[in-house]
């Protein structure tokens, strides 16, 4: 059987890890192109170097309606992950292009990062180790998180697995979404609720929604008013779920107590913001899905979509209805 | 008749919970109160100086040693504001009829949840990926899922009990050492006892949570960390003397294990030389002994601690007496 070139761009930080532990698997079925790159590709660069590729593996390069003009043979566009914001996915089903994710694969990564960050947060871990590490040594009182109130914002399966994962705090549970599974809600003894009430009665707002029209900037001024003034925001969806100017403000203001953010309006972000200065933020560098677990699984299900497409079916992981 | 009179010597940062939670009802009770929060812990000359005329003293992280304990004229209680009494001399202070006192599992949550969050901190490089953003560094690190991975847990106490309870729903599969077996406990969070050699060879995070006494002391040490897999993590919160610090230091420059995150150490403050923190916050988490450090743990403390000087001072017994056998 004849088989099929498949280009993949992954960030230089997982070269290491994927040719211990996917590469073999890959070049069994096809005839990779391995790109590993320090700096995310341009639009510019992305038509220099796949315009001629039928499938084509990618992370976080903006896809827009320009670069897929220029790709004349692509039939699959496969996301290395699983938010597809950077993808123009209208103009992908135009012109027939599959665009598949591994939805679900890092559910599991991203919401132990979330728990990570509460937690950091609330006993200030990070700046206590840098200060041991400069020779300090003093007492600071955080808060326990046990028996608080855990609003999430979007239970979908990130959101899911946060609610299962965080059980043995004792935590009650708020959410909003605009879809409502029952089921779970009963099992896990979550309670559904609006959004300002989720606002104004959690301890811990932890957001799970993906970007969308409908979501920018979904947390904003008058979220952050409505938020208790002891509250903390965690964020590991997508930075322009939240207004950054807004959360600035909020936080100078002291309207909320902290937050931490492992996602940003911009990637990288701009270093002057003074996010990067306030003592109670804690930021990270969009890690939330990078685990070697979850690049693994995410490489069996790209595995599978590749598959599904050269076999002439509709790839299960397609994001948008054929 | 004169009046009661209590010391309190604690660390700075407890000044408001004890404004809030015992000032007021020991100056109610027309109690005579001298106060002194410090940044380092006070010296014997000046532990003396506090307690030789006292009724109670409720004291923090300070050495109570015999000489303080015989210089004493009137003392009656020594209430630790914590649970670790191993700083105080009980042999000595039940010879002179004093109840040394602490408020068992106060702080079981905090440490535990502390202890879960430098868990995570270790397998997801919190601290070092915000302090690369902090140097205007954007880069991806890679960590590891705790779903799947084996903790080990030494010491399967109150606070032991509290790291399993949430460590379970967080997917790890946990075992346990411990001289003591709870097997109800055990089964109903799937825990399996093993022996500390095992824990140590098989565990991806292993978290101390022992008491200090004359049969943990340096229980870990060289012998015991080369067992570790080098993938490991070992994580402290409980009493820096159950480790043998140099030869954690060793393993670390080796890369015998991947990394360790310490609240506790040998001496504290510790010695600015100590190399455990001039390693960076992939290899080495180090806080400032605050896992117990919650305001609501800190509440806990200072309701008990504060009623059993008030039962000493109408010439009850107090509870949680650490010293009766």
């Amino acid at each position: 059987m004849k088989k099929h070139k498949v280009t993949i761009l992954l960030p230089k930080v997982f070269e290491e890890l994927y040719k211990r532990n996917l590469k073999n698997i890959f070049n069994d079925k096809y005839i990779m192109r391995e790109i590993f790159f320090n700096k995310l590709y341009s639009k510019q660069q992305m038509i220099d170097i796949a315009a001629d590729e039928k499938v084509l593996i990618i992370t976080l390069e903006t896809i827009d309606k320009d670069v897929l003009e220029a790709y004349s043979n692509l039939k699959i566009l496969v996301i290395y992950g699983v938010g597809f914001n950077n993808i123009d996915i209208q103009a992908a089903k135009e012109k027939g292009i599959f665009v598949t994710n591994a939805s679900g694969a890092n559910a599991i990564s991203v919401a132990e990062l979330s728990l990570g960050l509460m937690l950091s947060a609330a006993r200030n871990i990070i700046n206590v180790n840098n200060l041991t590490k400069a020779g300090k040594w003093n007492l600071f009182l955080g808060t326990e998180i046990t028996h608080k109130t855990l609003g999430i914002v979007g239970l979908g399966k990130i959101g899911k697995e946060l609610v299962k994962k965080i059980t043995g705090f004792g935590m009650k549970i708020l959410a909003y979404d605009v879809f409502r599974d029952e089921d779970f809600a009963d099992k896990w003894k979550v309670e559904y609720v609006d959004i300002d009430r989720l606002a104004s009665e959690s301890d811990f707002i932890s957001l799970h929604v993906p970007s969308s029209k409908e979501n920018y900037h979904l947390i904003d001024y008058n979220f952050f008013c409505k938020m208790k003034k002891s509250a903390i925001l965690i964020n590991t969806a997508r930075g322009k779920i939240v207004n950054e100017n807004d959360l600035i403000k909020a936080l100078e203001e002291k309207k909320i107590a902290g937050a931490a953010l492992d996602v940003f309006e911009n990637e990288p972000p701009s270093y002057h913001s003074r996010l990067f200065q306030l003592n109670n933020v804690v930021t990270t560098s969009h890690i939330g899905g990078s685990t070697l677990e979850a690049m693994i699984r995410i490489g069996v299900i790209t595995l599978k979509n590749l598959e599904e497409t050269f076999q002439g079916k509709i790839p299960k992981n397609n994001v948008y209805k054929v | 008749m004169s009046h009661f009179k209590v010391s309190i010597t604690l660390p700075k940062g407890f000044k408001i919970i004890y404004k809030n939670k015992m000032r007021q009802e020991f100056l109610r009770r027309k109690f005579e109160v001298i106060e002194y929060f410090y940044e380092t812990p006070l010296k014997e000359h000046q532990i003396i100086h506090y307690l030789k005329d006292v009724d109670a003293a409720v004291v923090g992280g300070e050495n109570i040693s015999r000489e303080v304990i015989e210089k004493t004229k009137r003392l009656k209680i020594i209430a630790y504001f914590g649970v670790g009494v191993d700083k105080i001399n009980l042999k000595a202070a039940k010879e002179k009829g004093i109840y040394v006192t602490n408020t068992p599992n106060a702080n079981a949550i905090s440490v535990a949840e502390f202890t879960i969050g430098l868990i995570l901190n270790c397998m997801r490089k919190i601290c070092f990926s915000h302090n690369q953003l902090r140097n205007k560094n954007w880069q991806l690190v890679i960590g590891s899922e705790c779903e799947g991975k084996i903790l080990g847990i030494i010491g399967l106490g109150s606070i032991g009990k509290e790291v399993a309870k949430r460590a379970s729903h967080l997917g790890f599969n946990i075992r346990a050492f411990d001289i003591k077996y709870d097997y109800e406990f055990a089964s109903k969070y799937d825990i399996k006892y093993i022996s500390l050699d095992k824990l140590l060879s098989i565990s991806d995070i292993i978290s101390i949570h022992m008491p200090l006494n004359c049969r943990t002391i340096g229980i870990i040490d060289k012998t015991k960390i080369n067992k570790m897999k080098n993938m490991s993590y070992l994580i402290n919160t409980s009493r820096g003397e159950i480790v043998d610090e140099q030869a954690l230091i060793e393993a670390l420059e080796l890369k015998i294990i991947s990394g360790v995150a310490l609240d506790v150490f040998k001496n504290e403050p510790p010695s600015r030389k100590n190399k455990l923190f001039q390693f960076n916050s992939l290899r080495s988490i180090t806080t400032s002994h605050v896992a117990a450090g919650t305001i609501e743990a800190a509440n806990r403390i200072a309701e008990v601690t504060r009623d059993n000087v008030i039962l000493v001072s109408k010439g009850q017994e107090p509870i949680f007496i650490t010293n009766k056998k």
